[in-house]
């Protein structure tokens, strides 16, 4: 059982948005650990730190104080054993100028983030459940912005 | 050379005519003068004939009175009568001594005059032979002497009759050339009165057109320095031979002073340069010096009362008749056009800066309104969700109001974010296939089509220099009112057509010219509207309905505008209430 679980971890500096990400996990039954930070900054120092079991899965604010979430992509990209960590942009913004420059950094895959509870869940277990092999690849830039 | 010639010709050709004028005055006069010279010489050669003539008959008389003497001493014996044959005979050598002389230049004469000669010692001869008996004499005389004698006549005769005929032809001579005189003189006063005349007229001529040139030139003076005045100019000339300058009027009215107040130098307006502009002003001087030539150069100088003026000043170098270096200056004022060019450049920043900060402000705000409009919205869903139950009825109804209203807010900000993104520095123009946009458009409206039983008919439609997805977003926003406003109680159809159209000929578009335009209407069957709002529906936040009756924010057909505008285009509405609106947008020929 610990095994099969799915670790994620989110960097957002938005208290309400860490409490939607934790109820929406938490409703939707999923076995899955999830960590949250409130900068780019703490994210990096837990990623860091020898003890911490690394995330499958990263959910990445891009507005954020102290470090912002570009920075944090652009540091985890340098380090090899951060290779494994899919990571998501998870953001208000859906300008163009951001979905294109996170996606030539590497990231896996954009989500914006919705105005509605249910949403929400939907866009979390299908992003969960993806199949990354084939987002990892990163060869198709159409499915790097989530649609739901 | 061809120039200097032109420029020479006229008093070129007026010495000629002098030196000409001059030869023909001098020529008359020469011969005049020879004329009078052998006309002395005939009346000389008269007088002298009647000479000879006189010494002729002087000999005769002479030798006469020696005869009578001779006569007198035979009959009366007294030595008294002797005396006056002495005397005659000395006489007689003296007279035939002259007529040598002035017959020197008559052989034939001075043939006879030795024959003559010849006679008169024959003559003397005889009355030197002392006959004492008278008888014989008188046989001797009757026989030789006056044999002799009559000889001597003879001669002397022949000698006058000689001089007689020379004479009349003499006189023939003096008398004919005496008749030509007056002929000369009057000839020598015509070609000398003629001559004046001629230069006298040339004069006057030359005179009046000096005259006209003058007055001429006095006109384009004043015209030139009212033009200054006009156009804030002046105009100057320096003389590098002689270092002298010539100001015009304006460069002192230029520099604030009084027209021609002083005899001015280079350094009393150099006095006037701005002391940051002196450098300017003094290398400018000194390349006129060196390379004899002015460069154009702005400065700027300070009058007398303080106000600072631009200038602005370009010379020429010219070379006079005289081989004189002049340079040709032109100093112009420009401050106007200066302090016009800095407000313009200042007002440009100005307004670019507004329009950035516009753009920026916009993006910034609609971008932030979201987060919290977006927490809000999710936190209605876990309301929803989760508490609806414990809600009173009034409680639910108030809730679907915030839901309504919240929607209405994204709507708003999204609408809003779009037209902020609207711009030309977006994207550059390509060629767009408008039959392409028209397809991707109702794709994109497919959905909301179907629900309403909407039907758009397309025309062939043509290919235009624009922003592709702009062009899309026009076609959607026009397709999405027509449905939007359609009549409840029937579908909606649009019809998009095409023409060609010349700018002129098209009150809608705002140009003058001959340039062709695509006018691409779209004609719906919906609601319409009053034709006195066919300028505002276009107007941001604009709306002609109550927000409950007719979804909407005010922003699509402003986007429209935008996007026409981006493109060089013009869009305009017409529309009837009840009767369907038309939506006319007018796109440049490719």
């Amino acid at each position: 059982m610990q095994k099969n679980h799915i670790t994620i971890a989110l960097a957002d500096d938005d208290e309400d948005d860490r409490l939607f990400f934790e109820d929406a996990f938490e409703e939707l039954k999923i076995n899955t650990v999830v960590t949250t930070h409130c900068d780019g900054e703490e994210l990096m120092n837990f990623l860091h730190h020898p003890e911490t079991i690394l995330p499958n899965i990263l959910f990445l604010d891009l507005n954020m104080p102290k470090k912002n979430g570009f920075e944090c992509l652009l540091e985890i990209k340098k380090v090899e054993k951060f290779n494994d960590i899919a990571i998501a942009i998870y953001s208000t913004s859906s300008s163009e100028e951001d979905v294109e420059n996170t996606f030539v950094q590497g990231a896996n895959i954009y989500i914006k983030k919705p105005s509605d509870f249910d949403t929400l869940k939907k866009i979390l277990r299908e992003v969960v459940t993806l199949n990354w092999q084939y987002h990892t690849s990163r060869l198709n830039k159409d499915n790097f912005l989530l649609r739901m | 050379m061809l120039k200097i010639i032109n420029l020479h010709k006229s008093p070129l050709l007026l010495r000629i005519v002098f030196v000409v004028s001059l030869a023909a005055i001098l020529f008359t006069a020469a011969v005049s003068y020879k004329h009078i010279i052998n006309l002395n010489k005939s009346r000389d050669l008269v007088i002298h004939s009647y000479e000879v003539q006189l010494e002729l008959e002087r000999v005769i008389s002479y030798i006469k009175d020696g005869e009578t003497g001779y006569r007198g001493y035979l009959l009366y014996g007294d030595t008294l009568f002797l005396d006056s044959y002495t005397h005659s005979r000395k006489k007689v050598d003296n007279a035939f001594f002259r007529l040598q002389k002035i017959t020197a230049d008559n052989q034939s004469q001075q043939k006879k005059l030795k024959e003559l000669h010849h006679l008169i010692v024959l003559r003397y001869t005889y009355f030197n032979k002392k006959y004492e008996d008278k008888d014989l004499y008188k046989k001797y005389y009757e026989s030789n002497g006056k044999i002799v004698m009559d000889q001597i006549r003879k001669k002397v005769d022949e000698m006058i009759s000689l001089e007689n005929k020379l004479l009349e032809r003499r006189e023939y001579h003096f008398n004919d050339s005496l008749s030509y005189t007056p002929l000369y003189a009057l000839l020598v006063i015509f070609i000398t009165l003629f001559f004046i005349i001629l230069a006298y007229i040339k004069i006057n001529s030359d005179f009046k057109r000096i005259e006209q040139s003058n007055s001429k030139l006095k006109v384009s003076q004043e015209s030139i320095k009212q033009a200054e005045i006009l156009g804030n100019y002046s105009s100057w000339t320096w003389n590098m031979e002689k270092n002298e300058i010539q100001f015009s009027d304006n460069q002192f009215r230029l520099h604030g002073l009084e027209p021609q107040s002083f005899e001015a130098t280079v350094a009393d307006f150099l006095k006037f340069v701005h002391p940051e502009d002196m450098e300017i002003a003094a290398n400018s001087i000194n390349n006129v010096i060196n390379n004899e030539s002015l460069p154009t150069i702005n400065y700027r100088i300070i009058r007398k009362d303080g106000a600072v003026r631009h200038l602005r000043s370009v010379g020429k170098l010219f070379i006079n008749r005289f081989d004189e270096k002049i340079i040709i200056g032109t100093t112009q004022d420009v401050t106007e056009d200066i302090l016009k060019k800095i407000i313009l450049h200042e007002k440009n920043a100005d307004l670019e800066r507004n329009n950035k900060e516009l753009v920026e402000f916009n993006y910034a705000a609609s971008h932030d309104l979201q987060e919290p409009l977006r927490k809000i919205q999710t936190f209605i869903s876990r309301i929803n969700e989760k508490e609806k139950d414990h809600l009173t009825e009034t409680g639910k109804e108030y809730l679907e109001r915030i839901v309504v209203a919240a929607s209405r807010m994204r709507v708003l900000i999204d609408d809003l974010l779009q037209y902020s993104r609207t711009n030309k520095t977006d994207s550059s123009f390509e060629e767009v296939d408008l039959n392409d946009t028209a397809y991707a458009s109702i794709q994109e409206l497919s959905q909301l089509m179907e629900e309403t039983n909407a039907t758009v008919h397309f025309e062939e439609l043509p290919k235009v220099k624009g922003i592709p997805f702009q062009l899309r977003q026009l076609f959607i926003n026009l397709i999405n009112n027509s449905i939007k406003y359609r009549k409840l109680n029937q579908p909606p159809i649009i019809t998009v057509a095409c023409d060609k159209v010349k700018a002129n000929e098209e009150d809608n578009i705002e140009d003058n010219s001959t340039r062709m335009y695509h006018k691409i209407t779209f004609l719906d069957n919906g609601i319409g509207f009053h034709p006195d709002d066919s300028k505002k529906i276009f107007l941001l936040f604009n709306r002609l309905h109550a927000k409950d009756s007719y979804q909407g924010t005010g922003v699509g057909l402003a986007i429209c505008k935008k996007i026409v505008k981006n493109h060089y285009g013009f869009i305009c509405a017409e529309g009837q209430p009840d009767e369907g609106a038309k939506i006319i947008i007018y796109l440049p020929t490719a």
